[in-house]
Order: structure tokens, then sequence, then C-alpha cells
């Protein structure tokens, strides 16, 4: 996978310096890193549940969590991709226990159209929208939708990764990643639709 | 001509094909237009919903800038025990007064159980029920007023808030026309000859009250001295007490050290190491007294409840004397007008001279050790095991959710022992006010089941909690009922263990049911919320 942006400003030995003092015990070092990576998870939060309260609380107790987990970190690994695992863990056994609707897994592919669509009217549908109109689209699908959207366009986590932090079996990501496009392809064509009776 | 389905092209985009279909794909893209231009519609998607996710449209909240400080002043805490404290008290006022009045109707020996029970048909008076019924306004309101707070009400901090303001109405009866607040000195003084003429709220480190307050008195301190005159009640925390003056009306003392040779004219409830009631020292209705060395030389008119390690009776009792304690000797001096009746290991010293109306009843103690011996022992443990294990295998197969929440709220022991303690306190009380009404009735008799409920499920969650702990976290079923068993079993043999079985069952309880207390309280917000923030959608794609 590949290493995400938000590490800006410190280089990865200055950022496994800084992980290693962290664990350590550091405060300086843990101030460090929540300064680091404190408002990409909050834009995460932000974007996975539906209110900013929601994503305040979240991203306060996902770095309680890696406080207390920062000793099962594998170094070798990404340190973005292992806080990000984290960060969607954690949203998504909220979403789970507030019992949000749920897609079921099964029948889902019954439901998809195994046709081509019509690249034509996807590039009309994508030229009108802007991204706050993908936004708001986003904020109205079905949760673990929205989840995967997120974690795949934003935490960039691989198919694998996706899986394993929503629970699904690997196969059925690409249909929930698929099926959270189509759903937002209406949204957007159907907030369109309203835009443009609002202007007439 | 066949095409890739859409898919399929999303997971070529994606990089998430293996390498032989990515290039059978790819081959296939070179020839046909239709395909070539899904793709790159695909890709002009992904572009936007990676471009309008990645967007800082929204600045991040000034509070979220620097890292979460774990070391934080715990307001649950504080709030939850001062709300207990609180509530302590205005149950210690409901118990004192229907016990007195029961007195005044001829009821006598009753077990406080039923004194709360009772406590609604022998309320006195209309004043007093005027002041219930402003109560019953307050908490009628304090509910919807919760209701629409309760999206706000995600922290522990505002819920912690209102239930001790909740408290704190309760606790004050009769409110205060007027207050004089004195702190933050090092010592205080009402001097001889000075009045006040109205309450007195005082927080300072040596107090002295000299002269007259015509109000109630609330001192909080190291130590305090009362040689005047207060018309109203005392309540008091403080290192030292010591009442030389008059009270004439009832003292409430949580003290190390607490000295009555003055004049009390109502009743006293004295929480202190050591006791002392002078032979000057006089109270005019009941004593409540819990203490660890008490010296009781003056005079009680009515009854005597006591609860002592070491006591020493010389003075006068006007009706029953109920004591339960270790040591407890009856002098020669001693004059008691009812029953005397003392419970403890060792039977009490009677002196010769002692007046006691009716002979002493004298109760041994149970031997508090369990008979770690007997197999019936076993037997009993094994069946309250099994029960509390069933009940918790049926809310963890049953209620999941709920069972995770509350779960999750017992790792956070400081506000769920806090709250804990507070529900422990306040549900009863405001069980019993709501009795007063008959549509509080049903109200009432469902909180009380359901405090009941809470308290028995207490050693389920806390179990829970010890499993998980010990063998690490799970979100399988399974793994979960093992963990459940092992925190259990571990719940039931410190509740036995002698010495610390009273002080761990009562850890259990009020950690359990604070847990659940928050879980309940935060799945109703939480309900809420995701109703509101998430509008059904039409199923499917078309």
């Amino acid at each position: 996978m590949v290493e995400r942006k938000p590490t800006e400003g410190m280089s990865t030995p200055e950022l496994t310096a800084v992980i290693a003092q962290a664990r350590a015990g550091s405060s300086e070092a843990w101030g460090e890193l929540y300064r680091q990576y404190g408002a990409a998870i909050f834009r995460f939060c932000r974007r996975a549940l539906p209110t900013r309260e929601d994503a305040e609380d979240a991203t306060t107790e996902i770095f309680v969590k890696v406080k207390e987990k920062l000793s099962q970190y594998d170094p070798t690994r990404p340190f973005t991709a292992w806080l990000y695992k984290v960060a969607a863990n954690h949203c998504w056994d909220l979403l789970r226990r507030r019992r949000i609707r749920q897609d079921l897994e099964t029948g889902d592919l019954e439901n998809l159209p195994l046709e081509h669509p019509d690249p034509g009217q996807l590039e009309m549908v994508l030229s009108q929208s802007t991204s706050q109109q993908v936004r708001a689209a986003l904020d109205q699908l079905p949760s673990r939708a929205r989840m995967a959207l997120v974690l795949r366009y934003y935490s960039e986590m691989s198919y694998d990764e996706i899986a394993d932090s929503l629970g699904v079996r690997r196969p059925f990501v690409g249909v929930l990643l698929l099926r959270a496009r189509h759903q937002l392809r209406e949204t957007l064509a159907r907030m369109g639709g309203r835009s443009l009776a609002a202007g007439m | 001509m066949a095409h890739y389905d859409e898919m399929t092209c999303l997971a070529y985009l994606d990089g998430q094909l293996d390498d032989l279909r990515a290039g059978e794909l790819e081959l296939h893209l070179r020839s046909c237009t239709p395909c070539r231009s899904l793709l790159s519609a695909l890709e002009r998607e992904a572009g936007l919903l990676h471009a309008a996710i990645t967007e800082e449209d929204e600045s991040v909240p000034a509070h979220l800038l620097s890292p979460p400080q774990p070391d934080r002043v715990p307001w649950g805490w504080f709030l939850g025990l001062g709300a207990a404290s609180l509530g302590l008290r205005s149950l210690f006022l409901i118990i004192q007064q229907v016990w007195e009045q029961l007195q005044t109707a001829g009821f006598s020996g009753i077990t406080p159980m039923a004194m709360i029970v009772f406590n609604g048909a022998f309320w006195k008076g209309w004043s007093d029920l005027m002041t219930t019924i402003t109560y019953l306004s307050i908490v009628t309101l304090a509910f919807p007023l919760m209701w629409l707070l309760r999206r706000q009400m995600k922290r522990l901090k505002p819920v912690a808030m209102v239930l001790a303001g909740l408290s704190g109405i309760l606790a004050l009866p009769s409110p205060a026309l007027a207050t004089r607040i004195e702190k933050g000195r090092t010592a205080y003084t009402l001097e001889k000859g000075e009045t006040l003429q109205e309450d007195l709220i005082v927080a300072s480190g040596a107090m002295r009250i000299e002269g007259t307050v015509e109000g109630d008195v609330f001192a909080f301190g190291e130590s305090l001295v009362v040689t005047g005159r207060i018309t109203g009640d005392l309540i008091v925390f403080a290192r030292r007490v010591r009442i030389e003056g008059q009270v004439d009306g009832n003292v409430r003392a949580f003290a190390n050290s607490a000295d009555v040779e003055g004049q009390v004219a109502k009743s006293a409830t004295i929480f202190a190491e050591t006791f002392d009631l002078s032979d000057r020292g006089a109270i005019g209705s009941s004593l409540m007294l819990l203490a660890g060395n008490a010296d009781l030389s003056g005079k009680v008119s009515r009854d005597l409840l006591a609860l002592m390690a070491k006591g020493r009776l010389n003075g006068f009792i006007g009706r029953d004397a109920t004591i339960k304690g270790e040591r407890i000797s009856i002098r020669s001096t001693a004059e008691i007008g009812g029953k005397t009746r003392v419970t403890g290991e060792r039977q009490p010293e009677v002196e010769a001279g002692a007046k006691l109306a009716s002979p002493l009843e004298f109760e041994p103690d149970r031997d508090q050790s369990p008979e770690y011996t007997k197999g019936r022992f076993y037997w009993r443990q094994s069946l309250k095991y099994g029960a509390a294990f069933f009940l918790g295998l049926i809310l963890l197969l049953m209620m999941p959710g709920f069972y995770r929440e509350t779960l999750f709220q017992s790792k956070k022991y400081g506000p769920a022992l806090g709250v804990g303690l507070l529900s422990l306190v306040a549900t009863p009380i405001i069980a019993i006010i709501a009795c007063l009404t008959i549509v509080g009735i049903p109200l009432a008799i469902t909180g009380l089941m359901a405090y009941v409920f809470a308290l028995y499920t207490a050693q389920i969650f806390v179990g829970s909690w010890l499993g998980n702990r010990i063998l690490g976290q799970t979100s399988d079923t399974a793994g979960q009922i093992g963990r459940l068993a092992l925190g259990l079993f571990l719940v039931r043999v410190v509740v036995t263990l002698p010495r610390i079985d009273d002080f761990a069952t009562f850890v259990v309880l009020i950690w359990g049911m604070g847990a659940f207390t928050l879980a309940f309280v935060r799945s109703l917000s939480r309900g809420t919320a995701a109703e509101t923030a998430t509008p059904a959608m039409p199923s499917a794609t078309a």
C-alpha cells in the first residue's frame, strides 16, 4: 500500500524517532504525533460519522486508544496505515453500536447492474457536480457505503484493509464500493434535478 | 464484442486486479472504445471523490488542536460524589423526619426501609406537601429538559450536572430567602453579640460561631465550634466539631471528632470517628449515630440508633436504644426509657446501677466469616455464579449492542464509579418522590425494577470487563462468553473473600451500575442522533 500523505513537516526517520519516543512514554513526542495527525484524523472522522460532534468525540477517543495501543504498533509497517486502521475500527464500531441501517451482504450482487453503464451519462453527472455536492451526497449514503468510500478515497486503504476494517469478505469490498458509487451517482443526479427545478 | 463489467474496471483502477487479469484488460482496452471511455469516466469519478473527500472545507475545532489530556480534572467524579453526598443528606432528612413522625404516631422499631416506603403517607402537613409538589414540578420539568438536551448529553459532564442539580434541588427542602456566604478565609468567627438574620454558608479553616444565626448553617472546614446559637439546622463537614451552644434545629455532622456539650433542640445525625455527648449535652429528639468510638453521657430525649465499634452509655435515653456494635458498655449512671436492643459479637457489659425500662435484648451477630469449610457454601456460591452467568449469557445474546456499550462504559471506571454512586443514592429518592403522585407510581415502580436489575447485572459487566482485561478484547461472541465466565468467577471469588467482601461488593455494585446507567443514557442519545442524522435511502441501485 502507498504511504499516505499527512506526514508533511516530518521525514520518515524523524517520524520513526518520534514514535519510538512516544512509545517510551515521552509526552512531548506524543504531543508532536498528535499535532501531526490530529487534524487528519478529525477530518477522517468528519467524513465517516454523521455529525461534527461525533467527529470531535471520536477524534479524542481515537487518540486515547492510539496512546494505549502504541506498544502494539509494528514499526516496520507504515504508521499512517496503522493509525487509520485504529480510526476506522473505532468509527465503524461506533456506527455499528448505533445499529444504523446496514446493507445486507447477501443479495447485493443481484442488485448490481452487470451491463455497461453509459459513460456519457456518467460524465455528464460528474461535470455538473461540485466537490461540495459530492460531500452533501456522501452524507446521505448509508453508513457502510460512506465508510467504504472514505476508507478508499481518504485513507487510501487497499481492499484487504477495507475488508478487515469493516469485517466483510474481501470479494465483497468491490461490490460495496461499486454500490456506494451507484448510490452516490443517483443522489447527485437527484440533487442536480432539484437544483435545476429550483432554478426554473 | 464482450465488455468488461464495471466492477472489474473499478478494481483495475484501484490497483486491486492481479497481474494476469490486469494484462488481459489492458489488451482489451486497446481495441475497445466503450471500455476505454468507461474507464476514463470511472477515473474521473474517483478523482472527484478523492478531491471532495480530502478537501479541507472545515476548520479543526480549537480544543482538538492540542492532545487530549488524560489527567484532566475528573469532573464526573467530583460532580458524582457531590451529588451523591447531597442525595445522602436529603435521604437522611427524609428518614429522620419520618422516623420522628412515626415515633409520634406510636410506631416504633420499624425498619428504615419501611420508613422510606411509608414516607409519602406520613408527610407532615400541607407546607411540606407544597414543597414536595414544587420538587415534583421541577423533577417533571427536568425530564423534558434532559430529553431536549439528549443530543448534547453525549459526555458525562452534562449528565452529571443535570443530576447534580436535581439532587441539589432535592437536598434543599426549604428554599433560603437570604444567604450569607463566607469562604476563602483561614478563620471565620461570628462574634459574640452579633446576629445574622439569614442562612450562613461558611467554608474556612477554623470556624467559630459565638453569636446568633437566625437560619441554617452549612459549614465546611477544618474545625467548627458553636458557642452561640443557631435557630435553624446545622450541617457541617469538618475534622473537629464542637457544639457548646444551642442549635434549635437538627444537626448533621460529618467529622473526625464531634462533641456535643450544648443543646440540640431537634435530632442529630452524626458520622464521626469519635463522638462525645457530654453530661451537659442534650439532644431534644433522636440521635442517629455512626461512630468508631462513642461516649454518651448526656441526654437523648427520644431514640438512639447507633452503629459503633466501641460505645459507652452513661446518660439518659428517653425511648428505645437500638445499637449495633462490638464493645458496648452500659454504665451504672445510664437510664433507658424504652427497649434496649444490642446486636454485636459480644454481650454488652451492664453495670449494676443502670436503669433499663425493659430487660436488655441481645442478639449475637451471626458469624461474619463465611463457612469456607462447608460444602454448602460452595454449592450456594456455584448457584449464584450460575444464575449470574445465565443472565449474562441472555444479555450478551439478546442485547449484544447494549452489552457491548455497557462493557465499553465500564472501562471508564472513574465516571462509572461516580455515576454509579449517584444512581445508587438518587434513584430510590426520586422513586419515593415520584410515588407521591398517582401518575408517578408506575414510573417509580418501573424505575425501581430497573434499579434492582441494574444492581444485579453490575457483577456481570464488571466480570466481563475483568475477563476482557485478562484475556484481551474480542468482538467474537464465543470469546466474549469465555471472558464473562472467567470474569464472573473472579468477581464471585473476590466478593466472598473475608475482610474485603463488603467493600468489594460495594465497588462492584456502583461500578457496574454506573456503567449500566452511562450505557443507557448514551444509547438513548445515540439512537436519536443516528435516526435524525441518517435519513433512510431508497434501497439499492437502479
